[in-house]
Order: structure tokens, then sequence, then C-alpha cells
């Protein structure tokens, strides 16, 4: 292992492919950035604390790179559609947790583990499951759901046809799906913006002073879920749903202290409250789905 | 039906009947116009009102030339006629059924052109047809059952316009369904064109 490891130190491999199964160990930068492509089948990274990269897949991969970027390809069937033909090819990388990670995957699911850099991931039509510390995460697919546990991270997620369950986050946090449920866990959340057609919203969080939130659904029901002492002023719209608040509150436009307003009928009148000093601003739109903000 | 066929045929009015007929054709205009459709959501429909409303050819006035019916039984036949049209009006003018996805994507395509954001959906459905192959079938339905989705609320968003014309939040949503057709092309762009690329990619 030292030797082959040594070896490709040295070479700082231009190109490399193996026979399959394939099995190599890179020594690597800790933070490496890693370019991971596949046509058909599933990637799995792991973080962890050495400076080297290992790679195991069940069919011939090609490798690039240098000890601060490398790049494995699987080769695909080519053709106007690669990935109807295509072996499915399974990689497990395991990789310095602070890499700086780009995973494409056309037909196929990418599961990161363990990762605190800033992990960039793309599927056409597969699931993306990313746990870990990253800062900030991209996470991109169109026909599967996209699951992240993270620590305090930055995340955008997106999909066309899926849910999108996002922990764990904070600062910036976008998430947006045509057909599916947006759920986000966070806290000291800065800015937040979260769409959907069809689905319900649930958000639960604690704001960062001057925050801005907006949830926008179109056939699904907004829940938010804030802690006591929270500040802020809410603009809340729903057009045949209903609207209710846990929070005493003020109406935005009127002196008059409201404790509570209870519940309010449809008919897509806006309903603009403050709570506290009212420093973060929160927008809800739905059309069809009931709005709920409950007080943790 | 036989007074009624009776009455078309009868050739004049006499100065009696001719003005009760006159006071309910003007009772008739009189009336409130609710039941017109509606000419930004109902476009086809009401080209093909206005189509039907185009003058016909002069018919032979040999059927004015003597009347005899009684002003009660005139009365009666304008009221029949009155209550038609309104009925016509009224069922034309009804909101569209939204379980049909035909009906509902060619109404919101008429909105789209209507709202000036046609070009995204026919980029996307260029792009679809041409690079269909390229993208794995579940892709491509799901992309579809989203258009349908898209569609669907262009339509609903625009039915609850006419009640609620000014409604900020109908304003929102309906500029996020367009929104969200133009990220799906933005995604369809990016994975079509590095799918393109696969093929020199791995060879």
């Amino acid at each position: 292992m030292r030797a082959r490891i040594a070896a490709a130190t040295l070479l700082l491999w231009t190109s490399g492919a193996s026979a399959d199964p394939f099995e190599q160990t890179f020594v690597v930068e800790p933070d490496v950035r890693v370019d991971v492509e596949i046509v058909s089948g599933r990637i799995e990274l792991r973080g962890g604390s050495a400076n080297e990269l290992r790679v195991r897949a069940n069919s011939e991969l090609r490798v690039d790179g240098s000890r601060r970027r490398i790049s494995l390809r699987a080769p695909s069937a080519g053709g106007w559609a690669p990935w109807a033909g295509s072996t499915e090819v399974h990689v497990e990388i395991d990789l310095p947790r602070e890499s700086r990670i780009v995973a494409r995957a056309i037909n196929g699911k990418i599961e990161a583990r363990d990762v605190a850099g800033e992990p960039d991931l793309h599927a056409a039509n597969g699931a993306i499951e990313v746990e870990g510390a990253p800062r900030e995460a991209y996470l991109e697919t169109m026909n599967a759901p996209i699951k992240f546990e993270g620590r305090r991270s930055s995340v955008v997620a997106k999909t066309l046809n899926g849910s999108i369950e996002l922990e764990g986050v904070s600062g910036e946090v976008e998430a947006q799906t045509v057909s599916g449920k947006i759920k986000v866990e966070g806290e000291e959340l800065e800015r937040a913006e979260l769409r959907t057609m069809a689905g319900e919203i649930e958000l639960a969080t604690s704001l960062a002073k001057g925050a801005r939130i907006s949830a926008r659904s179109f056939s699904g029901a907004v829940k938010l879920s804030l802690p006591e002492g929270t500040s802020a002023r809410f603009d809340v719209q729903s057009f045949s749903g209903g609207i209710e608040s846990e929070f005493s509150s003020r109406l935005a436009d009127d002196d008059e202290s409201r404790h509570g307003f209870g519940k309010h009928g449809p008919g897509g009148r806006p309903l603009s409250f403050v709570v506290g000093d009212g420093d973060a601003r929160i927008s809800i739109e739905s059309f069809s789905g009931g709005v709920k903000i409950e007080e943790d | 039906m036989r007074r009624w066929l009776r009455w078309r045929r009868t050739p004049e009015l006499s100065p009696e009947e001719q003005a009760a007929i006159d006071a309910i054709a003007a009772r008739a205009r009189a009336l409130p116009r609710e039941a017109e459709p509606e000419r930004d959501l109902w476009l086809g429909i009401r080209n093909r009102i206005e189509l039907a409303r185009e003058p016909a050819p002069a018919r032979p006035r040999v059927w004015r030339t003597r009347v005899s019916v009684p002003v009660w039984a005139a009365s009666a036949a304008a009221l029949l006629v009155l209550a038609t049209s309104i009925g016509t009006g009224w069922w034309l003018a009804r909101p569209p059924s939204l379980d049909d996805p035909a009906a509902v994507r060619a109404l919101a395509d008429s909105l789209r052109d209507r709202d000036g954001m046609s070009g995204t959906r026919e980029n996307l459905l260029a792009l679809l047809g041409e690079r269909r192959d390229q993208l794995p079938p579940e892709v491509v339905a799901a992309v579809e059952k989203n258009l349908a989705e898209i569609d669907r609320a262009i339509a609903e968003i625009h039915l609850a316009f006419e009640e609620h014309p000014n409604n900020a939040a109908l304003q929102f949503l309906l500029a996020e369904a367009y929104r969200r057709e133009a990220d799906m092309l933005e995604q369809l762009e990016w994975w079509t064109s590095t799918v393109a690329r696969e093929p020199e990619a791995h060879s």
C-alpha cells in the first residue's frame, strides 16, 4: 500500500485505469478538490482525518490530477443516451474531511458522510444524501429527494420532483422543488428562501438579527415553529387557507395590541403583524394551504 | 313549440305587441352583464361568441308582414329567448373543469400568451423534444408531470384573479409559477448540455 501511495505521489498521475474491480489510494492535500462523475450507479463519499484518498469501484475508473485536485470518471457507453447502456458503477471514496467535492451522477444516488468541505453534488435521476458539517453545500437533483444533516451549514438544495429535508442548517438556506415537501430545521437563520408548487413547507428555526425568511407554496400548508422571544414582522397571505399564530402580536398597520389573533378565514387578504421589536422579516404566501405559526 | 313556430312565421306585429316586446328588450338590456365571458380568461370562447355575433345575411322580411299572436304569447316568447341567452352565457362563462389536463394546459398556454411569458415554456418544450432521448425516462416523466403542475397553478391563480384582481399573494404565486418554469428550463439545459458531452468526456 505504501509503495502504491508513494508511486502515485511521485508520478502525479496523469491518467490511470485499472482492471475491474478498481482500488487505489493517493496522497492528497487536506483540502483537495475531488471531481467524481458517473453515468449510472452510486457514489459514496466518506470523510476522514487522513490526508489520503482511497477509491474503490466495481469497474474501471479513469483518474487524473494532482495532490491538490483529482478527477475520477467512470467511462460511459457513450452514444446519444449514455445512461441507457451504461453499466452500474458503484464508487466508494474515503477522502479528507475538508475535501472540496464536486460529484455528478446522471442516473444514480450520491451520498456523502462526515464531510466538512463544500460539497457540490448534482444528480439527474437520483437521491442526494449528505451528513457532516460542511460550511456550505450545493445539492441539486431533478427527480429524487434531497436529505441533508449538517451543523450550522448554509445550503442550497434544488429538485424538481422530490422532497427536501434539511437539518442543522444556519446562515443562508435555499430550498426549491416543484413537487415535494420542504422540511427545514435550523438555527440562527439569516436568510431562507423556501419554494414549492405542490407540497408542504415546515420550518423550525431561530432567527439571526435582521433575518429575511420567505416561504411560498402553491398547494401546500406552511408551518413555522419559532422560539419564544422571536422578534419579527410577518407578512402572511393565504388565498384559500386559514392563518393561525400562537404568538402574541400586534397588527403592523394598527397600534392596537392584540394577543394572538386566532384563525383568519380564507379570501386572500394579506395579514401583517409584528412580534417583539420586529427586526426580522418573514414573508409567507400560499394559495390553497393554510399557514400556521407556532411558538416553541 | 307550435305557437313559437307560428309566431316566427307570422308576418307583422301590431303596435301594441311591438311595444310589449320593445319593453322586454329594454329590460333585457338593463340586466347586469356578469354572465358575459371575460375576454382575458376566455379568449377562445369569446372569439367563438363574437364570430357567432357577426351579422347574418339579410333575411327576407316576409315574416314581418303580419302577426296575429297575442301580447302575452309574444312576451312569453321574448322571455324564453332572454332566459336562453342568459343561460347560454352563464354556461359559457362558468369556470372550466380543472380535471382535464388538456383543457388546463390550453388555458394555461393562453394565459402565458397574455402575460407575455410563453417563451420559456416554448423553449422548454423544444429542448425536451430535441433531447428527450438524452435523459432517463423517469426524468422526462417528472418534467412532464411538473409542467402539468405548473399549468394547473397558472390556471387556478388566474381564475382566482377573476375574483381578486389586485391580490398581491396571487401575483407572487403567479410569478413563482413562471419562475419554477424558468428553473426547469435552466436545469434541463444544464443537464442536457453535460450529457451531450459525456461521450467525448469518457472516450
